[in-house]
């Protein structure tokens, strides 16, 4: 039996090592960072909590907190509804219906980095796809949004940009709509119960576990966005997509103040971990599992 | 097919025994290690390259012909030593791949270092001195052009040899425009109230208020680059060089003729609205659809690279070429000098071949020409031959005309990213926020000096810590 479990350990080494070397050491190193001046090119010299407290009175860093709360609190909520929307249009008994099911997936699997050149092409202000349309609806040219070039709207762009991915989360939502029992409409149906009080007391208690795992993956994917300001705005104009993962990007890697990026970095996790505390917590309120 | 579950017990003892001696798992490694050992020992082995020097350069991939044609150029002339080039992405603040390298202790022979990043990275330590390779070659510092060579020391040490000299900008018109709009294509702007009267009269806003055509966005050249171009040409500067009671420089961002071009810029701004000027000039995807090229956008700064990319993206245009305007009491003919240097990262001894590859990089008749010819770049090295022609060339020639005169590097300061970063956000809050361009500018001034005088400790604190150990 002795020598079945070490045979086991051994096997499972090369996933144990790098486990360990390449997730949990860094861990660790990135909280002693976080309480070092470390330059990288010089060894990191301890300065207790002072990185902390430099965060403290970093406006930049209050900005890129604000700027990501915004976007989590936009992007999350509108990627849920347009996600479920998508589900429940893609959920129909219509000929061709697996098609469309492929079409809305694909922005999924397509490259960030394409999308995003894309979507650069889509929300210029003047020749984009987007204003065009706005302008074919005869919007009054001053309501036409400037996108990118505007510090107004900038972060709504990038949050409009991220439900060009909502076809994802229609995918979980189409298997969970089909999970729920037809004998729970039929019953709702023979109680009295029309199309919306069947949505509101069947359907969405009954999908609301796969509701509750897409929201919560949401918000730690919210929080940690970073690829698409990166590729699109660098954190502009005016630093207002400067999000909190990009600040730390450009603390650590542009000014190579790694003990400062380190701290970043403990705080977003702190951030992460009580905003899905409170989420799962609030959510056994909510949400109901099969018995 | 054997399942990889584990086997009922008895099942497993049914098992056929093995042909081989039962070995236990670490007997089997070792005998599979041997074995490796073994048979890797008799392959037949590289012979040893003590003359392979590694160098690292951040150009993309239209240069690597250039490049591919440098390097067997260097290596013809040179039959002992093999040069093995790679990209390493270097975003004019910092790269990251050379840095996490010398601090694995893994750095390239030979690096490239903007001039603009040479203070900042020998004040941190990463990059190896190079004063005692240059006293023994027979190199001398006015064979390169002057603002170059300054951005290739620090306090008196060489740390890295100047290769290309960058004249930015030259002035570029569009002198059909100019026809359209009733100007004389002769008769580029001379004054900043010229290019103000120009650019009005030059550009066109549709019935709904969007631009169609534009005169010239004087932002284009990303934010901190603009500010240091119009600061000269209105007189200004942004640094004094040092001296007893500054030895790192002085940070002068809010000198008043520095105020006055953002000013300008501010008013700029103001009349066109910045979020059009850069909903048209910069969310453009492609060189191609650039409103320049395309023939939106009458005017614009232009980098000497970029002559290969106008004759290519608009053939047919007519333009003309010149100096960049500047106030009566500017100055002019103006520009600032920027380009890239040869160095060696800290970790690395200074082999005689690296260096060797270095001055004939900067300096040889072989590698210049290619530089100038097939890179489109100007060489640092002021004495070569390919200026002979360069200066006489209709357009090349304005682009000497002002490396020739040119004073100017951005600054020589070891906060040289953070001071680019801060004077970005300046304008922004200028630009965008309404904010005033000498509280903008002031603050910039203030925050930059704190970085400066902690650099100035740090380095301090270096030296002390040095001069005990010795």
């Amino acid at each position: 039996m002795k020598s079945r479990t070490f045979t086991g350990i051994a096997f499972c080494s090369p996933l144990i090592f790098g486990l360990v070397a390449f997730t949990i050491l860094p861990v660790l190193a990135s909280l002693w960072f976080s309480l070092c001046n470390y330059p990288i090119l010089d060894p990191p010299r301890f300065v207790g909590a002072a990185n902390y407290v430099e965060l403290a009175r970093d406006d930049r860093f209050w900005h890129s907190v604000r700027n990501t709360f915004t976007y989590v609190l936009l992007s999350v909520p509108l990627g849920m509804i347009v996600g479920l929307g998508l589900a429940l249009l893609l959920n129909q008994k219509v000929s061709g219906i697996k098609v469309f099911r492929t079409l809305f997936f694909l922005p999924t699997v397509v490259p960030l980095v394409a999308n995003s050149v894309l979507w650069v092409r889509l929300l210029n202000p003047q020749q984009g796809l987007v204003n065009t349309f706005f302008r074919a609806m005869h919007m009054p040219e001053a309501w036409v949004p400037g996108w990118l070039s505007d510090e107004h709207w900038a972060l709504p762009g990038l949050v409009l940009m991220s439900l060009w991915g909502a076809g994802g989360g229609a995918v979980l939502y189409v298997a969970a709509l089909q999970d729920v029992p037809k004998e729970l409409f039929e019953a709702a149906e023979l109680d009295g119960a029309g199309p919306s009080q069947r949505f509101r007391h069947v359907t969405i208690p009954m999908i609301s576990p796969v509701l509750l795992f897409t929201g919560v993956m949401g918000l730690i994917g919210g929080f940690q966005e970073f690829a698409r300001a990166f590729v699109m705005t660098k954190g502009g104009p005016w630093d207002s997509t400067l999000f909190y993962c990009l600040h730390l990007f450009n603390s650590a890697f542009t000014e190579f103040r790694l003990g400062y990026a380190s701290a970043m970095a403990w705080v977003l996790f702190a951030i992460i971990l009580a905003a899905t505390a409170i989420v799962m917590r609030s959510s056994s309120k909510h949400v109901q599992y099969e018995q | 097919m054997v399942s990889l579950t584990y086997l009922p017990r008895n099942e497993a003892m049914r098992r056929p025994r093995p042909i081989y001696p039962r070995l236990s798992l670490v007997g089997r490694l070792v005998i599979g290690a041997s074995l490796g050992l073994l048979v890797g020992g008799c392959l037949p082995q590289p012979g040893p390259e003590p003359h392979v020097i590694t160098v690292w350069q951040p150009f993309d991939a239209s240069l690597q012909p250039a490049l591919d044609h440098v390097v067997a150029e260097f290596e013809r002339s040179h039959p002992g030593i093999k040069v093995r080039m790679s990209f390493a992405s270097n975003d004019l603040t910092s790269s990251q791949k050379l840095f996490l390298a010398i601090a694995g202790g893994v750095g390239p022979d030979v690096t490239f270092v903007d001039g603009q990043q040479l203070s900042e990275w020998a004040a941190r330590g990463a990059l190896a001195d190079l004063t005692e390779s240059f006293e023994k070659s027979d190199l001398k510092k006015e064979d390169f052009w002057i603002p170059r060579w300054k951005e290739s020391t620090f306090r008196n040490h060489v740390y890295a040899i100047p290769w290309g000299a960058d004249p930015n900008f030259a002035f570029v018109w569009n002198k059909d425009m100019f026809r359209k709009a009733g100007l004389d294509p002769e008769k580029p702007p001379r004054t900043i109230d010229d290019l103000d009267r120009m650019a009005d009269k030059l550009t066109v806003v549709d019935k709904q208020g969007n631009i169609s055509i534009l005169g010239i966005n004087p932002w284009e050249w990303e934010g901190a680059n603009s500010m240091f171009t119009w600061g000269y040409a209105f007189g200004g500067s942004l640094y004094k060089e040092p001296d007893q009671d500054h030895p790192l420089g002085t940070v002068t961002a809010d000198d008043p003729k520095v105020v006055e071009a953002l000013e300008w810029m501010a008013k700029f701004g103001r009349k066109y609205d910045v979020r059009k000027v850069n909903s048209f000039t910069t969310q453009v995807i492609g060189i191609g659809n650039d409103p320049f090229f395309a023939g939106k956008s009458a005017m614009r700064l232009m980098h000497v690279s970029q002559i290969k990319q106008l004759r290519k993206y608009a053939p047919t245009m007519d333009f003309g070429i010149g100096l960049i305007p500047a106030p009566l009491d500017g100055e002019y003919p103006n520009g600032w000098i920027g380009g890239w240097s040869l160095a060696v990262p800290r970790n690395k001894k200074v082999r005689p071949e690296a260096f060797e590859f270095i001055k004939w990089m900067c300096t040889s008749k072989e590698a210049t020409t290619i530089e100038a010819n097939e890179m489109e770049q100007f060489p640092a090295y002021a004495k070569s031959q390919v200026f002979e022609r360069l200066s006489k060339d209709p357009i090349r020639g304005v682009f000497y005309k002002i490396l020739a005169n040119a004073k100017h590097v951005r600054t020589l300061m070891p906060v040289q990213g953070y001071y680019m970063e801060r004077i970005g956000r300046a304008m922004d809050e200028v630009l965008y926020g309404g904010k005033a361009p000498a509280a903008a500018l002031g603050k910039v001034r203030v925050d930059v000096s704190k970085r400066l005088e902690a650099v100035a400790d740090d380095l301090a604190q270096h030296e002390n810590k040095e001069q005990k150990q010795k």
